[in-house]
């Protein structure tokens, strides 16, 4: 298999090093696309360990750890040697481990592990006919290996120091006390000075970098997939034809000057790819097939590559998805499959005009709706309370209070946020973006009251207002009412409040949080008829 | 190449060219794929008019000749008395290069490629660098361009000598004094070493058993059968076909000697005091002969930093040890408790000695008497082998008799060395009972008169080591503490590192090997006295002495010889010094994505304003403000908006996530269940410093601004 583009050194020096004389510890590092790092490495390693000895005197074993999965030292144990003689665990046998001659339990400590790594070699080392058997022919036989050596690549190495912390020394030292022929290879995005070890532990590993890919290569890389996505000869049922390969490459570069700015991770933008492409040909498939049921020949006419015009018009018509594309897939916000679906291209294109663009389906938050069927009270709590999170309690009486000399409301004086003030201090920073802070419940529901005094008096029926002579005394009774705290407890259940004090605490309010962001309190404000940016202590 | 074709135009432009031209008819003429770089090296080497005779003979004539005015002017780089003709050869061309140089420095004025990283460049090493070069792009002349060289041997032993000497000495021609008085020597010593076919070993390394196979006997075939005309650069740069598989096995050689660097100082070390590391090897040799040897009870630390050569002393003392002890190898690393060390010890014993020396699960009394019991399996070592292998059922005492291991020890048939690896580890364990009863045993062997001897060896690169043992503990330890260093002295560096760059590349005496061998040591050479090189390695030398550093930084470069640049460079050495010795923290942000670069010039702000901890909430409060800022005043150019470029606030909370993920961003709070991620409290790992390289590389200059804004 050809190197992805911009790892033809990174594979040259590996291969090189790993055929030859390894030092025992190899860091690599990669920031941006280590995904594509894991499977290149995997694919040098496949072709190290399958080199015959005329290019390599070493039999290579290698194993892939993932410091995710084996977050305990015994799952590390098990895949490694499991991995390094090929051994499969089998629900038959009871799920047994490779057991050497001595049956020595290698998966306990780090003592009897490394006896099981001398074990293995020993056990792979007579399997290849290294060592003892040569002792009586005094010279080794052409063609043997000289040595077994053992590569194991712990993948996402910055994982040890939270789950398997004591195990990071010995890995780094593993060669010199399993003393076999070894290589440990980490690769992380993080830095070797992050996981490094205190006191000088660690020996300092060879480090090999992974420079950020460029975005020809990217685009090259993303190119050369397109052969092995093909599954049909049928170019009905395969986008990935190969009559459409040189689409594609345009497809692609257009893809990667658009998206390309805002990830350099290869598989990102791939996955984008994914999503876009079959409704990118999709026109031309269909035209295709129209074609095919006028013609009515059993033998089929011969599908011809787009034109040029066709080409553009197809690229003119779909630019803009490319950008909602990346805006809804890379943060996951939907998956590729209802994406695509969703934003299929019009059955007729190719006879739209040519000026049409597609428009894209937006694709809406998904808690939102949820939030706009809930009753118009627990909306009012839900705005109250993300004033009393946002809010100092000092203000409130400024904010809210309403004193028969009618006082203006004053609020905080418009600052800057960057910069400093007057004094030399840092500036304040908004509470709205440091997060929302607890508040006791009385203090929420004296804000719903004021909330339900201002906004909502109007709503209520008539009727009843007669018996409440004094002004808010309605709204002290709705306040009261056991809804509300009904209401209250819904909404925690829902996330959509926090409780930050304990449920059996019984001196005190009970304290809680917002838990809903600001965009979202706007929407419920703008339902209820509030100005909330009127009620924010922190300008906007 | 502009160069090359205005001397091809104009050969007689100067004196050399006239040379060349003499020289080029003096040869006969066959094959058209002859280099330029071989006519360069004709040019320097008139001997080629007579390829047939005799080498020595014939090189040393040419030489008096050419040089002879030249020796009034430098007498002082050879004593008149080395009997190397290698080396005078060397010398003389070395002069004549300069002749050349000189004149093509007042013609060539085109090439410049004065690529300094590091920016160590005065200005008189500039000439050099160009002079460099032009002798690599050497014009050649069409009359060069037929010269061939008989295929016979002579031929090609001569011609192994013009090429090994025009490339090391330039620097003697315009370098300080320091430089030329290190020449003669280094290639006094290259010549003693290579010519014969099993030089002295120099180097662990050695003893590998590929020192001893043929090297690579297909291309040697090869060479003898076809090709009439070998030299070592078929292109303009690219190194000859036919020699690929020589460089290869130079690489593979040279990176199993890095592998194995001894930072033992060797060589003309021994005028001078016996090196640190000498010294403790004898002591401990001698401390380990006697407990082997003499039964004797002993106990030592081994101090020294790390990489500074304890391991490899100690493993050298045991290799040549007459009769073989049984070594128990423990490391504070991997036995964190006093019970894990007396299980290994146990499966240690078990393994060396071939059975459970404690009683079994099955049975019962005291473990004295068993001691009694199972003495008498181990008086025969013979079988101690064969048992390994037929004792299928390795079977470990129980965890209760363990700790009764330690006084059999003694009773054992052969010698005990014990040896603790982060010996400062074990000390730290709870009332470093482990250590207690090794040490007391020691003691207690010497009273004994039928003990076979025991040795504790414990190796730490904590100096305050003994310090840390308790008071019952520190008397009965011998408090022998053998030191061992990393080299001391800048010369001793630069010898480890010629020492592994030259690995003795092979047995036979294959003319085409022994004709590699002295190209590349005259390479390595040239390589190591160059000046900026010896900058470069002294500004390491002075932050570290760690030999593994050296190991390191010379790696790549070997790694990266390939036939287009078949030798080390410093341009390969600079790479490596970026990369592996002190690690700029924005190594690998060179190339960030925008929505990344955005977050980090929001960070900068956050930090310029007094809160070095954010939230994402306020750096997307940041980039909304400069968003708008953007797009309130467009500034179009040819059409174009060159504003800031929207992202959505998901997409840039993808990329914060990443950035978490690579620790860029560093999470100052415990996770917590009841905050929310955008509020969580970060602080970033890259300070405005580094930042505003990577803005300013990225080139984009609406970037550039926003971060500027950050005062």
């Amino acid at each position: 298999m050809l190197p992805v583009p911009g790892y033809e050194q990174f594979c040259d020096d590996l291969s090189t090093l790993l055929s030859t004389y390894p030092p025992s510890f190899i860091y690599v590092q990669d920031i941006e696309s280590i995904r594509t790092t894991f499977n290149v490495i995997d694919t040098v390693l496949r072709d190290v360990s399958q080199a015959t000895p005329p290019q390599n005197t070493f039999k290579v074993h290698y194993v892939r750890v993932d410091a995710i999965s084996c977050f305990t030292a015994r799952l590390f144990f098990e895949t490694v040697i499991n991995t390094l003689v090929g051994w499969e665990p089998k629900w038959e046998d009871g799920c047994t481990n490779w057991s050497p001659e001595n049956e020595l339990r290698w998966n306990e400590n780090l003592d009897t592990f490394l006896h099981g790594l001398r074990a293995a070699h020993q056990h792979l080392c007579q399997q290849h006919g290294i060592g003892a058997t040569d002792k009586g022919k005094g010279k080794q036989r052409e063609g043997s290996y000289d040595d077994v050596r053992f590569v194991v690549v712990v993948e996402r190495a910055e994982r040890l120091k939270e789950n398997l912390p004591d195990m990071i020394v010995p890995l780094t030292r593993l060669t010199e006390m399993a003393r076999v022929d070894l290589t440990v290879i980490f690769v992380s995005q993080v830095g070797w000075e992050h996981i490094r070890p205190p006191l000088g532990a660690s020996p300092d590993p060879y480090f090999m970098d992974i420079q950020g890919i460029s975005k020809d290569n990217v685009a090259k890389s993303l190119i050369s997939n397109f052969s092995s996505l093909s599954v049909s000869e049928d170019i009905l049922n395969n986008p990935y034809h190969p009559a459409l390969a040189s689409l594609y490459t345009h497809f692609i570069t257009t893809l990667c000057d658009i998206c390309f700015p805002f990830t350099h991770d290869p598989q990102e933008l791939q996955y984008i790819a994914a999503a876009r492409w079959p409704g990118f040909v999709k026109p031309i498939i269909d035209a295709y097939k129209q074609q095919l049921d006028e013609q009515m020949d059993e033998n089929g006419l011969e599908f011809t590559p787009p034109s040029e015009e066709v080409r553009m018009r197809l690229i003119r018509y779909f630019n803009p998805t490319f950008t909602s594309a990346l805006e809804a897939l890379l943060p996951r916000l939907t998956n590729a499959t209802d994406w695509a679906k969703a934003n299929e291209p019009p059955p007729n294109l190719l006879s739209l005009p040519r000026t049409s663009t597609a428009s894209t389906t937006s694709t809406s938050k998904p808690d939102s709706s949820n939030i706009r069927a809930l009753p118009r009270m627990s909306k009012f709590i839900l705005v109250a309370s993300f004033l009393a999170s946002t809010n100092p309690p000092k203000s409130d009486i400024r904010m809210f209070g309403r004193g028969l000399d009618e006082k203006k409301r004053r609020r905080r004086a418009t600052a800057k946020t960057s910069g400093k003030t007057k004094s030399g201090a840092p500036s304040k920073i908004p509470q709205r973006l440091l997060g929302p802070t607890a508040f006791a419940l009385d203090r929420m529901v004296a804000i719903l009251g004021g909330l339900l005094e201002e906004n909502d008096v109007d709503t209520r029926m008539g009727g009843l207002a007669k018996e409440f002579k004094i002004p808010g005394e309605y709204t002290d009774m709705e306040i009261g009412r056991v809804g509300v705290y009904s209401n209250v407890i819904e909404l925690t259940s829902m996330g959509l409040l926090h409780r930050t004090s304990p449920p059996d605490r019984l001196d005190g309010p009970p304290m809680f949080k917002c838990a809903v962001s600001y965009e979202t309190t706007l929407l419920l404000a703008k339902e209820l008829d509030v100005a909330l940016n009127d009620l924010l202590w922190d300008p906007m | 190449m502009v160069k090359r074709k205005r001397s091809a135009l104009n050969p007689d432009e100067d004196s050399v060219s006239k040379r060349q031209l003499r020289s080029s008819l003096a040869v006969s003429s066959s094959t058209p794929s002859r280099s330029t770089r071989s006519s360069a090296k004709q040019v320097a080497s008139p001997s080629k008019g007579n390829p047939h005779g005799p080498l020595a003979k014939d090189d040393t004539g040419d030489t008096d000749e050419d040089s002879a005015d030249e020796l009034a002017l430098q007498p002082q780089t050879q004593s008149p008395s080395t009997p190397c003709t290698g080396a005078r050869v060397t010398r003389t061309y070395g002069r004549k290069d300069r002749l050349q140089y000189k004149n093509q420095k007042l013609t060539d004025e085109t090439d410049f490629p004065c690529a300094d990283p590091v920016g160590t460049l005065d200005s008189d090493d500039e000439p050099l660098t160009m002079k460099r070069r032009t002798r690599r792009g050497k014009p050649a002349p069409q009359g060069a361009e037929d010269v061939s060289v008989p295929i016979t041997e002579p031929g090609n032993a001569s011609r192994l000598v013009r090429n090994h000497p025009l490339q090391s000495p330039r620097k003697r021609t315009t370098r300080s004094v320091a430089v030329e008085v290190t020449i003669p020597i280094t290639l006094k010593k290259a010549n003693a070493q290579s010519p014969s076919p099993h030089p002295p070993d120099t180097s662990p390394s050695n003893a590998h058993p590929l020192l001893s196979e043929p090297v690579t006997p297909d291309i040697v075939l090869e060479r003898t059968s076809d090709r009439n005309n070998i030299d070592f650069f078929s292109e303009a740069d690219t190194l000859h076909r036919d020699l690929h598989g020589h460089l290869n096995e130079q690489k593979k050689q040279t990176l199993l000697s890095l592998q194995r660097t001894s930072s033992k100082p060797r060589g003309h070390g021994e005028e001078g005091p016996s090196s640190v590391n000498d010294s403790a090897a004898a002591q401990l040799s001698e401390l380990i002969n006697g407990t082997v040897m003499r039964a004797e009870g002993n106990s030592c630390l081994l101090l020294g930093p790390r990489s500074s050569g304890k391991s490899r002393i100690l493993e050298s003392c045991l290799h040549t040890l007459p009769m073989k002890p049984i070594l128990l190898r423990l490391s504070g690393w991997i036995q964190t408790t006093d019970r894990h060390a007396l299980r290994e010890i146990a499966v240690q014993l078990l393994q060396q000695t071939g059975s459970s020396i404690l009683p079994g699960s099955e049975s019962v009394p005291e473990p004295q008497t068993n001691v009694e019991e199972e003495e008498n399996p181990f008086l025969d070592p013979i079988d101690d082998a064969t048992k390994i292998v037929e004792d299928q059922n390795f079977r470990l005492p129980p965890s209760s008799h363990l700790h009764a291991l330690i006084p059999i020890l003694l009773t054992l048939n052969r010698p005990v060395i014990v040896i603790l690896d982060a010996f400062d580890l074990f000390a730290l364990h709870p009332r470093q009972s482990l250590l207690y009863c090794l040490l007391d045993n020691v003691q207690n062997s010497r009273a004994s008169s039928e003990s076979r001897g025991i040795a504790v060896i414990g190796m730490t690169s904590r100096l305050d080591t003994v310090q840390l043992l308790e008071k019952r503990v520190k008397s009965r330890f011998s408090g022998r503490t053998i030191r061992t260093s990393p080299p001391n002295g800048f010369q001793d560096w630069m010898d480890t590192m010629r020492r592994a760059l030259r690995p003795f590349l092979s047995g036979n005496s294959e003319k085409s090997d022994e004709e590699w061998g002295h190209w590349w040591g005259a390479k390595v050479e040239e390589f190591l006295t160059d000046p900026e090189v010896v900058n470069l390695l002294n500004e390491t030398f002075s932050i570290t002495r760690e030999p593994k550093l050296m190991e390191r930084l010379l790696r790549t470069p070997i790694l990266r010889l390939n036939p287009s640049e078949p030798h080390l460079t410093f341009k390969s050495l600079c790479i490596s010094a970026e990369t592996q010795r002190a690690r700029p923290s924005n190594l690998l942000f060179t190339n960030l994505s925008y929505p990344a670069m955005c977050l980090l010039i929001a960070s900068v702000h956050a930090d310029t304003s007094g809160h070095p901890i954010f939230t994402f909430e306020m750096l997307f409060d940041y980039f909304r403000d400069q968003l708008r800022a953007s797009t309130a005043a467009p500034v179009q150019v040819n059409g174009g908006n060159i504003g800031m470029v929207r992202c959505t606030r998901e997409v840039l909370m993808a990329t914060f996530d990443g950035l978490i993920a690579s620790k860029t961003f560093v999470c100052v709070t415990g996770p917590s269940s009841n905050i929310s991620k955008e509020f969580m409290k970060y602080r970033s790992n890259l300070h405005r410093s580094i930042v505003k390289p990577i803005i300013d590389k990225s080139g984009q200059i609406h970037l550039k601004k926003w971060l500027t804004k950050a005062q």
